[in-house]
Parts: C-alpha cells; sequence; structure tokens
C-alpha cells in the first residue's frame, strides 16, 4: 500500500519532466525464449495464473503448436496442438475458465472458425463460427465471462476486403454470438484493447493510415465513449509530448490501474512504451520496450506481472520474453 | 517399495548434453552473438506413474515438459527412454534454429511413442 502511494506521488511530480527521464522510467527484464517456433502475430490468452500462447506466422508457415508459458518458473510447456487450420493474425480470449481462439488468415483465406482449450483436459473443441464476417488482425477482450471481437480486415459483403468496425458479443454458455454497438472511432485491423473495471479501451490500428482516436466500451450499456486522443491535437499542454503513441500492430496490457502500450509499426517498428493513466485519461512516457523493436508481438499479465514475447521485424522473427516491471528503473544488467 | 521406486527412478535419470549453436544468423546485437554458443541439456523427470522431460539452455530451464507434447489430454511417456527421445528431438530442431522446437503428432507416431490412443488426439484428428 505504501508503495503504491509512493508510486503515484513519483507520478504527479513527474508530470513536467522531460520525456528522455521519462524513457528511464520503468524497466523490461528478459526471461526465457519462447519454446515453440519464433514467430509474429500469434494468438494468447491467460486462464488463471497461466498463459497461453499459440498459432502465428514464422516466416515460412503457419503455424498450429500451442504453449502454456508458468512465470514462476519462467518455462514453456507444449499443450495438445491447436485443431483448427494453422493460421496467424487470430484473436485470443478467455471466458468462464476456457480460452478461445478464432478468427485469422490460412495464407489464402479469412477465417471465422471458433476454437475452445479446455485446460482441466488439455483439448480443444470446434464452437460455432463467428457470427460476424471472415476476418484476420481483429481486437478481442472479456468482460464478465464473455468474451467480444470488433475490427479487424474482413470479407465484406459487398465483397472485397475492408476494414470494419462492427462488434460481436460471446456467450460460453448458449455458444452464440450477438452483435452490439459499432465501435466508436474509424474501421481499421491491428488495434489493441486493455480492460480496465469492466470496461474496454479500444485505441491505435490502421486504416489507410494509423489512427489517433480512443474509444472505451461499457457492456452494461453497450456504449461506445470517446476517449481524448492519443496525438498532440488539443490546444492544452496535456497532449505537447503524444508525439509517438500512434502504431499498429502493437501490444497493450493492464496492469494495477495504468494501461501499457509498446512496440508496434509507425513507419518502422518502434519500442515506445506509453503508460496510460484511466483516473485522468492522460498518457506518460515509460521506458522503451528494451528487445529489438518489432510488431505482431503478443503480451500478457500474469499473477500481476506483464510479459511481452515474440513478434517480427522485416525478415526477422523473434521468440525471446520479457518483463515489464513499471516500478522499477531502467537497467541494462537484466536484458 | 513406492519410496524406493521413485529414488530409483530419480537415480537413473539419464542427462544429455550437447554443445551448439543456436542459429545466430538472425540476431543482431553483440549480446546475441554471445549467446551462439549456448548449452542445452536434457533430462527425463519423473511424473506421476510415467515420464516426462525437461530441456535447460545456458544451465537455464526452459521447457517443462510434464506431458507427452501436441497430445490431448495428461499422459505422460511410459518409460524414460520415450521421454529423452523426444527431447533430443526437441534439441534437434533447437539446433536447426529455424526450425521449431515444436513436436506434432505425426513426429510422436514415427518415433514410437507409447499412447494410450483414446486420448492421444489421433482418433481427433
Amino acid at each position: 500500500m505504501l508503495a503504491l502511494a509512493a508510486v503515484c506521488i513519483g507520478v504527479s511530480c513527474n508530470k513536467s519532466s522531460d520525456s528522455s527521464s521519462d524513457e528511464e522510467s520503468g524497466n523490461w527484464i528478459k526471461r526465457s525464449s519462447f519454446g515453440g517456433a519464433q514467430r509474429t502475430e500469434a494468438a494468447s490468452f491467460v486462464i488463471g495464473d497461466t498463459a497461453y500462447v499459440g498459432t502465428g506466422y514464422d516466416g515460412e508457415n503457419r503455424l498450429k503448436d500451442f504453449w502454456l508459458y508458468n512465470a514462476d518458473g519462467n518455462t514453456w510447456q507444449q499443450r495438445a496442438v491447436f485443431r483448427g487450420t494453422a493460421r496467424n493474425s487470430a484473436v485470443g480470449f478467455s471466458a468462464n475458465g476456457k480460452g478461445y481462439i478464432a478468427t485469422g488468415y490460412d495464407g489464402v483465406n479469412k477465417l471465422k472458425d471458433v476454437w475452445r482449450y479446455d485446460p482441466s483436459s488439455n483439448s480443444w473443441d470446434q464452437m460455432n463460427d463467428f457470427a460476424g464476417s471472415a476476418r484476420y488482425d481483429a481486437a478481442a477482450f472479456s468482460i464478465a465471462d464473455k468474451g467480444y471481437i470488433t475490427t479487424g480486415y474482413a470479407d465484406l459483403e459487398t465483397g472485397g476486403s475492408g476494414n470494419v468496425k462492427d462488434c460481436w458479443q460471446y456467450n460460453p454458455g448458449s455458444d452464440s454470438w450477438t452483435e452490439k454497438n459499432n465501435f466508436g472511432g474509424d474501421k481499421r485491423n491491428s488495434a489493441v484493447v486493455f480492460v480496465y473495471q469492466d470496461k474496454a479501451y479500444l485505441c491505435t490500428g490502421t486504416a489507410s493510415s494509423t489512427l489517433n482516436d480512443f474509444y472505451a466500451y461499457d457492456p452494461s450499456t453497450d456504449t461506445w465513449t470517446e476517449k481524448r486522443k492519443i496525438a498532440n491535437i488539443s490546444d492544452e499542454s496535456y497532449d505537447d509530448d503524444y508525439s509517438d503513441i500512434i502504431r499498429s500492430n502493437a501490444v497493450a496490457f493492464t496492469l494495477g490501474d495504468y494501461a501499457y502500450i509498446s512496440t508496434g509499426t509507425n513507419g518502422s517498428n518502434t519500442t515506445k512504451t506509453w503508460r496510460y493513466h484511466f483516473a485522468d485519461d492522460t498518457w506518460s512516457r515509460k521506458t522503451p520496450f528494451e528487445g529489438s523493436s518489432r510488431g505482431g508481438a503478443v503480451a500478457f499479465v500474469v499473477k500481476n506481472r506483464a510479459f511481452v514475447t515474440m513478434g517480427s521485424s522485416g525478415s526477422s522473427y523473434f521468440d525471446d520474453i520479457w518483463e515489464f516491471n513499471p516500478d522499477q528503473t531502467q537497467n541494462d544488467d537484466d536484458n | 517399495m513406492m519410496m524406493i521406486t521413485k529414488a530409483l527412478k530419480c537415480a537413473v535419470v539419464c542427462t544429455v548434453i550437447l554443445f551448439f549453436s543456436c542459429d545466430g544468423e538472425q540476431q543482431q546485437t553483440d549480446k546475441a552473438k554471445n549467446d551462439d554458443k549456448l548449452p542445452v541439456t536434457a533430462i527425463a523427470i519423473p511424473v506421476n506413474d510415467g515420464w516426462g522431460y525437461e530441456i535447460y539452455v545456458d544451465n537455464q530451464p526452459f521447457i517443462k515438459q510434464e506431458t507427452i507434447p501436441a497430445a490431448e489430454g495428461f499422459q505422460t511417456f511410459k518409460s524414460r527412454e520415450d521421454a529423452l527421445r523426444i527431447a533430443k528431438l526437441v534439441m534437434a530442431k533447437m539446433k536447426e534454429g529455424k526450425k521449431f522446437p515444436a513436436v506434432t503428432m505425426e513426429e510422436l507416431q514415427q518415433a514410437k511413442i507409447a499412447m494410450n490412443s483414446a486420448t492421444s488426439g489421433i482418433l481427433k484428428q
């Protein structure tokens, strides 16, 4: 509790500090390499205190191996092979103690199948198809044991392909999909979404260019509420430093009362890391990701510890895993 | 008697050590180049009534496989030899670098790993 208070004070004092000192706030610590292939565009979900990662693309093949990460032991364990088609850019979410991998791209077709992983039997079952159009690079989240899929690059009803912003809720009990109100901002793919206090926050991503709008979704009212733009748009000073938040194919995660965005692409790959303050709808810089810059990574939080792993940069594919500790000062010795 | 069996299993855990390059071709930083010749070790571990394996990279635990990889359910290897055969396969894949160390159902069949077919996942594939 004391530590938390100290952090809060530190943040308020930092508000006017220059960006270079802010970029030593937080520390990235290299952990194990991924047990499977070096890969990008994998899907992951967390059930209880265990993270699961699988599928993806290694530069030659789409993958269907599936792994468990044990944060305490820093070890990987291969689990039952994903039984759907090998794919990349699928989404993962968990609900009711089970994990789901849905949508994605098999190299030829956009996909709309949905697969459920049961950790108690280490097995996969196919569920009813996603009710929206087939797509990849969608965003998914879960709130109150329901799953949601929105945005992405989809097959269009009018023919062809394009970005979408429809939003669908999955009910694991009835294995059914219900359409909800469209995402409030622009159509897009490769966005990030993070959840805090039963609301989902969606931003970044790309349409014809990277986007700076930002919306929060409240499932209890089925409403999208606009938050402040994530670029230096206003006449006020709070966003003067918001020069490099926008991006696509980034990762995001929630830790405590903050969310973090890291890695991704805006013109080139970035390591810039930003912290979102839910309390006052503002962003501040944190230590940039200390691994190679990359897009298509995955992030997960287990036992209140945040990890970023995999991804790609050009023809390089990664399998290293990094833990981010926002309360430490940047340190090269643990890289 | 149970105790003795368990102790025996621990005593005969076989250690295989291979030194090889961990695929430096895509590594860009100096630090990564220093990782080129990391020792990779595999040991069989007793799990419940059977066997699994652990793979260490540079003496750090990397994979702790307590069930037969890729297969559905929670089957253990029926023998230490089976566990080590697959552990060696995983190490060989790591040696190849680009080829990933995931095991497939086909490889388990080729390696003649004894499994209960009802829970192996083969029937479902």
